[in-house]
């Protein structure tokens, strides 16, 4: 035997293990893609008993929802989605146990909404985050959102656009960008405000809006779906998100209206376009103002260990719609547009200052910002910072430069428009 | 286990055990002529297994009787028929009597008749029996033979060996010389294109199977002195007509040395293709990589020879052999250095990640499917996920089955008559693909997945069968860990890489040994202009091959 | 007295060296728990303090070369207790190769793919060590050097690239308000276990073929395998902030919350990848060392006859301390750092000044 058979023993040694340990561990994490059931929205509500929650799962049904509709002939009548819920008392004790109710087990990665209700949502959402960050499979990217009344019937309101209620939720908190009067949270951000030092987050409400119409038969769908009879007279409801709710170690504190929200935007350098209705200089009729690029800038100013913070916002926006038959195009004018607009985006954020101040909940992070910039003032007035935010002095500065007035100057006739 | 082997070589080899000298990485690292083989070098010239000639005493000359000679050679060719022996009288007075023996098939008559037997039937009227004068040899050789090359021989087993090669050898009565004349002439396939290497751009003359033929095209090349081909003969019965070709002063000295070694320690009764000497003379047996690169044109040969490495000429293929070779040279093709750089530094980019998806997409799809399901894009799950439902088997044996029909499809491909294999392996691949998925049998993503694995193997043509092998191995580690799997088997691949050297240098210089000089050929290509000097990793004796200012550019032209 | 005839060129240590500290950065999540903030100022700091360090252990190589670690003592110390202190330094060897095949399994079972047991990615990186060092050797461990780092470094610089809308810069404020205990936690961490760590390249050093671009090449792979660590730093405190401090691997938390164009991209799988590949990379380093010094040790002719039983020993080992794992988490974090500084940091200071000692006794004896 010549002594280089030990290269040939360790080849062959190595190769043997791994292959024997390829064959008998059965590749533990295996799994088919149809052993997995998809869940896309979570809701929690308030349980049937004290102490304990109803968890609602929205499940996707994959062959309804893959390119190309759903199978030939059905045309709608394949549900996209399916509910399931489950009552309980610790998040993942209920569950795992859903998946007594489920045929395949829930695989949580591709969730996109975590929605609370009402009532959870006051009395404290402390005890339902942790699963969310701590298990790997749940992303903390997920939007989080406050349901008007119950979770349930967000999660049971069939979209007409998208086949599943947690997609046309996602897609409208994407449309903040419009109107900017909310701001999309995630579930990681939330956290990280609530790590922050004495912050509160506002995270959007959503509620269904029943709408004034009445659909019609031919809007029927083929098949012979369940809408007919008594259901004629029922109104057309969409999703709606309506105003914003502010979480202060948890729990709900209070609700923000879409103005107040709307400067909460502004302060937070989150506001991305959307439309300011400000009197026009005459003051009789009413100018639309778009908004397209906000940045705001929170300097804390402390002096003689008292701090007080400077608000600057800087926007930029043109005019877009006039109900007046002025012609707005001429500098001077459209300055003084832009001091109204500076007026009315300062009495709204001063607005949401006080109410944020009445709820002792510090949606800005102001503390933080004082933490930033001289670490032991913060010390001294941490401990009582919900006294301090009441007495803190806030100057807020606006800057608004309009900056043209789109494509015409005025519809009007041209002696009219002085 | 190994007794019942050593048993089995025992019985075959009737107890004599030869020894060939092991290429690793230990003593490719020294590559000094002192090292290795030279104990066995001896022994394996002792130890040869006897001769298939065994009636021939190889050391016996001939007589310098016609007859007797006449008598060895017709014993040792037997009775084939193709062996021609021509007697005819020369001579002052006809007095001498001459013999030729020759293979129809393998010669060029028309030298036999006009200049070997004309000249002496008709023009040797003055010449006279060695008993009387003694310069008849010389004068048949210097001025009747009216050929271009002409031997004397007095060995039989030697004129044996001529004779088989295409050789005529003349006989005289009365002198115990025989004259070789060089009048091989064969039917050939000529120069043609080579099927192999395609190129858009470039020559396209390739290589043929005979011997003279290659050197002639690689002499039309490179048309400076220094060009040496060097012979020799390896295979007992085959006696295959081996050639080294290089360029003196630019491939380096042991490069050399420790090629001809190889080449002389091979012993082994048939060479039938280059393939053979490949594997004979690998530095790494067990690799699943070439280590020894092949090309089927004279410029892709000459290039090479031109950058310091060593060409192997066989005769009866068309595929030379160049060493050493770098695993990079797979990502070479000679269109590169005749299209601009930009476009060439592209294309180099494209085949490395045609290569990449080659080896590792079907291995990625599995995993990324059934390991990590988070990482697809939510609208792309939910179509896969339904096109899976109701699918018989798992993805995996899917996956599996579809690897195995494109290996066979492939290899139909290859092996069916030219009218019939385009349409057959079109329709093979479609209709079964598609077949399959409208049976259920497999979803159409794995379709998908396979035809573009299956494409991009034919990016990469030298890597193929590497790549094919390696495919399957990430598979099952794929299979079995998923991402993790995946890494492994990179890993893996990546040390083998490293271990491996062709002829001492290391396989994946210039990135591995990091050779700045030679990244400007490795990963992009630099332009000629910039390319100054030969590689370094293999290590030229002349290491610089133009000017130092060559960029172009009309403002220079003007100094 | 040299175990192999492999030589590697100065350019391939630089990618060694780099290596072995880009291979701790999945292990940075110790000191992301004490200072989630000031990270980077505890890595500059540590930065400074150890370059002098760096410089001896050069000098220490130089000053006998072609003697690894094992020929150092030997010659330093004398017979006896240089076989002992090399014997030590084996055995801590042995239980660090264990404890850095161990993190990459646990940490790869708990983030990425649950259910498969930490028993199987660890056999597997044992596999690949086994391998490399018996079919390669030294020069194996130093051309996988590039490989590992332009990795490394092509994918951080991708993750800046797609996580620059998530940087705040704010999370870096207030800059210097740090508890000093725990940014001198911080950094005694760092310097022992991440940067500490070079010293084994006593044992590498003497296979190096060109020495006079030593010095250079070496200084350059620590500034490398400094410049990913505060580029690691940079990423994880600029998305994270403050929140880097509950995760038990902030670096993929990082990189779970990439968005390309408002799409969630996912592309954590490719991180996991380089992960594994660096990780991979320290541990065959340390493999490579363990072997060496115990076959110097134990005078055996070549080391290839000793992988097999220390690749068993570290798996078996792996296997013991997994059974606890969040011991031995607690035990990187606090004991192992002392363990660590002693003998990565004190016990070189005192070989390199018992050496000078010497040679000055040897030029005034005369």
């Amino acid at each position: 035997m010549n002594n280089k058979s030990w290269k040939f023993k360790n080849a062959a040694v190595t190769a043997l293990s791994a292959l024997l340990m390829l064959s008998l561990c059965g590749c533990w994490s295996y799994q088919e893609l149809n052993n997995y059931s998809y869940v896309v929205g979570l809701g929690i509500d308030k349980g049937s008993s004290p102490g304990r929650f109803r968890i609602i799962e929205q499940l996707a049904v994959p062959s309804a929802l893959k390119k190309g509709g759903g199978k030939d002939g059905d045309g709608g009548g394949t549900e996209s989605f399916w509910n399931v819920e489950s009552d309980g008392d610790t998040v993942f004790a209920t569950i795992r146990d859903i998946t007594r109710k489920v045929q395949r087990k829930p695989f949580y990665g591709h969730n996109k909404v975590l929605v609370f209700g009402n009532e959870i949502a006051r009395e404290g959402i402390f005890p339902f985050i942790d699963f969310f960050v701590r298990d790997s499979e749940p992303r903390s990217t997920t939007w989080l959102v406050v349901a008007k009344n119950k979770a349930d019937e967000i999660l049971h309101h069939k979209p007409h656009l998208e086949k599943i209620p947690a997609d046309k939720i996602e897609k409208i908190l994407e449309s903040h960008i419009y109107t900017s009067s909310y701001h999309n949270i995630q579930v990681r951000e939330f956290v990280e405000n609530m790590l922050s030092e004495g912050q509160a987050a506002v995270v959007p409400i959503i509620e269904i809006y029943e709408q004034k119409i009445i659909p019609s038969e031919s809007k029927e769908e083929k098949g012979g779906s369940s809408r007919g009879g008594d259901e004629k007279k029922k109104p057309d409801t969409v999703l709606m998100i309506n105003n914003c709710a502010v979480f202060k170690d948890y729990r709900m504190v209070g609700q923000l209206d879409n103005i107040e929200s709307r400067s909460y935007s502004f302060v937070t350098n989150n506001a991305k376009g959307g439309i300011i209705v400000i009197d026009s200089p005459e003051g009789k009729e009413k100018l639309d103002i778009e908004f397209y690029g906000v940045k705001s800038k929170i300097k804390p100013i402390i002096k003689d260990e008292k701090p007080s913070i400077s608000v600057t916002v800087k926007i930029r926006c043109g005019l877009a719609d006039q109900q007046s038959k002025k012609n707005y195009a001429t500098p001077e004018k459209l300055k003084k547009i832009g001091e109204k607009v500076n007026a009315e985006v300062k009495k709204e954020i001063m607005d949401c200052i006080s109410k944020s101040k009445e709820m002792k909940a510090d949606i800005f992070g102001f503390g933080n910002e004082i933490y930033r910039k001289s670490p032991k003032t913060w010390k001294k007035l941490k401990n009582n910072w919900d006294e301090e935010y009441k007495k803190l002095d806030v100057q807020v500065k606006v800057e608004a430069n309009v900056e043209g007035t789109a494509t015409i100057r005025s519809i009007a006739k041209p002696g009219e428009d002085k | 286990m190994n007794f019942i082997l050593k048993l089995l070589y025992n019985i075959k080899y009737g107890g004599q055990r030869k020894k060939k000298p092991r290429y690793n990485a230990e003593t490719s690292a020294e590559l000094s002529p002192d090292t290795g083989g030279k104990a066995q070098k001896g022994g394996a010239e002792s130890n040869r297994p006897p001769e298939p000639e065994a009636a021939v005493d190889p050391s016996l000359a001939i007589s310098d009787k016609l007859d007797t000679n006449f008598e060895k050679l017709k014993e040792i060719f037997g009775g084939s028929g193709d062996v021609v022996f021509r007697e005819f009288y020369f001579g002052k007075e006809k007095t001498l009597r001459g013999g030729l023996v020759f293979i129809d098939g393998l010669v060029d008559k028309t030298i036999i008749n006009q200049s070997i037997i004309k000249p002496m039937m008709y023009d040797s009227s003055y010449l006279c029996s060695e008993s009387e004068c003694e310069k008849t040899p010389e004068s048949i050789e210097s001025s009747l033979l009216s050929v271009g090359e002409v031997q004397r021989e007095c060995e039989t087993a030697k004129l044996v060996s001529h004779i088989s090669s295409g050789d005529t050898v003349f006989l005289v009565d009365g002198f115990n010389k025989a004259f070789v004349i060089s009048t091989r002439k064969w039917e050939n396939r000529g120069i043609q294109e080579p099927q192999t290497e395609i190129v858009v751009r470039g020559p396209r003359e390739g290589f043929s199977e005979s011997l003279r033929i290659n050197t002639s095209l690689l002499r039309r090349k490179i048309k400076s002195p220094d060009l040496t081909f060097e012979s020799m003969v390896i295979g007992q019965r085959t006696k295959t007509d081996v050639c080294i070709a290089y360029l003196k002063g630019v491939t380096p000295q042991h490069v050399l040395e420790e090629l001809r070694r190889r080449l002389k320690a091979i012993d082994t009764d048939s060479i039938l293709e280059s393939g053979y000497i490949e594997q004979l003379i690998e530095d790494n047996p067990f690799s699943l990589f070439p280590v020894i690169g092949n090309t089927e044109k004279p410029d892709v040969a000459a290039a090479k020879i031109l950058e310091g490495r060593a060409a192997v000429i066989v005769d009866g293929t068309p595929f030379v052999l160049t060493v050493p070779y770098l695993f990079i040279e797979s990502f070479q093709t000679s269109e590169d250095y005749y299209m601009r750089y930009w476009f060439a530094s592209f294309l180099r980019f494209i085949r490395f990640f045609a290569f990449f998806i080659t080896v590792f997409a079907p291995s990625i799809y599995l995993a990324v499917l059934t390991y990590h399901p988070e990482m697809i894009p939510t609208p792309l799950l939910f179509t896969l996920a339904a096109s899976e439902e109701g699918l018989p088997f798992p993805i995996f044996i899917e996956m599996f089955l579809m690897l195995i029909v494109f290996e066979i499809l492939r290899e139909a491909g290859v092996r069916l008559p030219r009218p019939v294999g385009q349409a057959v392996s079109i329709v093979g691949a479609l209709v079964i693909g598609q077949a399959a998925v409208a049976a259920g049998i497999v979803s159409d993503f794995t379709v998908i997945v396979i035809a573009i694995t299956a494409i991009s193997s034919f990016c990469v043509t030298s890597q193929a069968d590497s790549g094919a092998l390696l495919r399957f191995i990430c598979y099952f580690f794929g299979a079995a860990l998923g991402g993790f799997g995946i890494v492994v088997t990179i890993l893996w691949i990546l040390i083998s890489l490293t271990t491996i050297r062709s002829l001492g240098v290391p396989y994946l210089s210039p990135i591995a040994p990091l050779v700045m000089e030679d990244l400007k050929d490795a990963l992009i290509r630099f332009p000629h202009w910039k390319m100054t000097n030969r590689p370094k990793s293999l290590d030229p004796e002349d290491v610089r091959r133009q000017g130092d200012d060559q960029m172009p550019g009309a403002y220079r032209n003007e100094q | 007295m040299q175990l192999e005839k492999g030589r590697f060129s100065s350019l391939e240590l630089l990618f060694l060296v780099a290596g072995l500290m880009q291979g701790s950065i999945y292990v940075s999540t110790y000191t992301f728990s004490n200072t989630p903030r000031d990270e980077w100022l505890a890595l500059l700091i540590s930065w400074s303090i150890f370059l002098p360090f760096a410089l001896m252990y050069l000098k220490l190589s130089e000053k006998y070369p072609g003697d690894s670690l094992v020929g150092i003592h030997d010659k330093v110390y004398g017979g006896l207790a240089g076989k002992i202190l090399s014997a030590v330094y084996c055995m801590y060897f042995i239980i660090s190769s264990a404890m850095n095949f161990r993190f990459p399994s646990a940490f790869l079972t708990i983030n990425f793919m649950i259910a498969t047991p930490v028993i199987a990615f660890a056999f597997f990186l044992v596999a690949l060590c086994l391998f490399a060092t018996t079919a390669g050797g030294v020069e194996t461990v130093a051309r996988l050097g590039i490989f590992n780092s332009v990795a490394v470094v092509a994918s951080l610089l991708l993750y800046l690239v797609l996580l620059i809308p998530k940087i705040e810069l704010p999370h870096f404020f207030p800059i210097l308000d740090v508890p000093p205990k725990k940014l001198l936690h911080s950094v005694h961490i760092i310097t022992s276990e991440y940067m500490g760590e070079l010293f084994v390249l006593s044992s590498i050093l003497p296979y190096v073929s060109d020495r006079n671009l030593l010095r250079k090449n070496y200084f350059r792979g620590i500034s490398l395998g400094n410049f990913s660590f505060l580029l690691v730093a940079f990423l994880v405190t600029g998305v994270l902030g403050n929140e880097a401090a509950i995760f038990t691997g902030p670096l993929v938390e990082t990189t779970r919350l990439v968005e390309v164009m408002n799409i969630n991209a996912r592309i954590e799988f490719v991180f996991m990848g380089f992960l594994i590949i660096t990780a991979f990379y320290k541990c065959l380093i340390l493999f490579y060392v363990t072997l060496v010094s115990i076959t110097e040790l134990l005078a055996l002719r070549s080391y290839k006859l000793f992988a097999l039983p220390l690749s068993l020993l570290i798996f078996s080992l792996v296997m013991l301390t997994n059974e606890n794992g969040p011991a031995t988490a607690a035990a990187g974090r606090n004991s192992w750092a002392f363990v660590s500084l002693i003998m990565l940091m004190i016990i070189p200071l005192v070989t390199s000044f018992v050496s000078l000692m010497k040679t000055a006794f040897r030029k005034t004896g005369r």
